[in-house]
């Protein structure tokens, strides 16, 4: 086992160093499926996806909060932090709650299996759009047609979008390490624009601990991290992810992104 | 009040900084949002607005001169990012959008840049193109009006309606509802 890992380690730093450009990237694919048959993608690393997807998909409802930070390139190349939470509250298989909060900008999503609203508690300006039954056909929604993207989405995706381990070019453990008094175990991937590092609790509850995703196709590197905490036993009720306007909201359309002046 | 103005001040710059998120990155946030001071009156008792203290962008001073410190991108906030480059939008009008939208590999920044409001709101007033973009209404001698169930800005002979593009609220130039 230890043999079996030095040499996978061996092969994805030739991985890394060789997958900075697509063709470079096919390249070191081959190298990595070459006589030692060792995949980019650690098995073990894999599969502890596998097992987070499994838990996450098994849970009927959950909540959860993110602390984190973000980075902002200027044009200079510096990097500017910036930081805030995440208040996530989910309800299979067609409801979610999201508050979003930062020192510049605040806004709750909602969504109860029929439309989503997206409101902002400062401006009272809220706005809805009809919406599948579905999170996961929601969530796409709301990013392709609608430009809204929910941060960390697709962190609850794994599980139940198989594509998201395809996209991965490499993975491998990197150790355990205690976040939040959890114990978890700390993996690294690689895919197209990010590389990725996933804690993952070792306990049975496969939570995952903490997300960094670093962005690879600026110079910069930008890097988005978010600690998260978690409370599965408790499924929110169908009132929590409707939307009713408070007296004062005040009801604006929401334009479309994905063509021209809608 | 002074409290007030110091927290301009002091997150002004921040507030600038954080204000290139894209549409898409919610929690990278914009920048801050101005709204006009004028609300529509009646209507159940809680009318009044919390003023979202130190937001006015207006008062923001505005760095953005050659040094760099414009925004060129966020961070990814999802692992996956097949996205939606080249956003479209329509604007025939007078937002400057120099930090562009899809002119980076997908990724599209938002309106907020360091653009202070009060250029972009003077601007508007003066061409107030129909059908141009703008990120704020004048922050004084505008008041809401509710036409036709929809939202209306009026900012003496410019209206504007608001709306949500991606996470963010901006205003279109309108022909007058009425």
């Amino acid at each position: 086992m230890n043999m079996l890992k030095k040499v996978s380690a061996a092969s994805i730093g030739l991985v890394a160093l060789m997958a900075t450009t697509p063709l470079a990237a096919q390249t070191a694919t081959a190298v990595a499926a070459g006589p030692a048959s060792v995949p980019a993608v650690d098995p073990d690393a894999r599969a502890a996806l596998d097992r987070m997807g499994t838990a996450l998909r098994k849970l009927s409802g959950f909540s959860a909060h993110a602390d984190v930070t973000t980075e902002t390139v200027l044009v200079s190349g510096q990097k500017i932090q910036g930081g805030g939470t995440l208040d996530f509250s989910v309800r299979r298989p067609g409801a979610l709650k999201i508050a979003i909060a930062t020192d510049s900008q605040s806004r709750d999503i909602y969504y109860d299996g029929k439309s989503v609203t997206i409101f902002s508690p400062d401006t009272r300006m809220y706005g809805s759009f009809a919406a599948p039954a579905s999170i996961g056909l929601t969530l796409d929604l709301a990013k392709t047609k609608y430009g809204i993207e929910i941060p960390l989405a697709d962190l609850f995706m794994f599980g139940v979008d198989q594509t998201m381990t395809a996209r991965i070019k490499s993975g491998f453990a990197v150790g355990t390490e205690t976040i939040n008094g959890n114990v978890c175990e700390h993996y690294a991937f690689r895919q197209a624009k990010v590389d990725w590092q996933l804690w993952i609790r070792r306990d049975e509850s496969a939570l995952p601990c903490k997300l960094v995703i670093t962005t690879t196709d600026d110079p910069s590197m930008p890097q988005y991290t978010a600690l998260l905490s978690w409370v599965t036993n408790v499924v929110q009720a169908p009132e929590v992810f409707v939307f009713t306007p408070p007296a004062d909201a005040i009801k604006i359309r929401v334009a479309t992104t994905d063509t021209p002046d809608k | 009040m002074i409290t007030k103005s110091n927290r301009v001040l002091t997150f002004g710059a921040i507030a600038a900084l954080l204000a290139g998120a894209t549409p898409l990155s919610l929690l990278t946030s914009t920048a801050a949002e101005a709204r006009p001071a004028a609300r529509p009156a009646g209507g159940g008792g809680n009318r009044a607005v919390r003023n979202p203290g130190g937001r006015d962008i207006a008062t923001r001073p505005n760095p953005g001169n050659g040094n760099g410190r414009d925004i060129r991108r966020k961070a990814n906030v999802n692992i996956n990012n097949n996205s939606n480059n080249n956003i479209n939008i329509n604007n025939n009008g007078n937002y400057n959008h120099h930090n562009g939208w899809g002119g980076h590999g997908g990724w599209y920044d938002n309106h907020h840049h360091w653009h202070p409001a009060a250029t972009i709101a003077a601007v508007a007033v003066t061409a107030a193109v129909i059908g141009s973009v703008v990120n704020s209404v004048p922050s004084s001698g505008c008041q809401m009006l509710i036409i036709n169930g929809l939202s209306y800005y009026q900012c003496g002979s410019n209206w504007y309606q608001p709306r949500y593009y991606g996470s963010n609220v901006q205003y279109v130039v309108v022909v007058a509802p009425r």
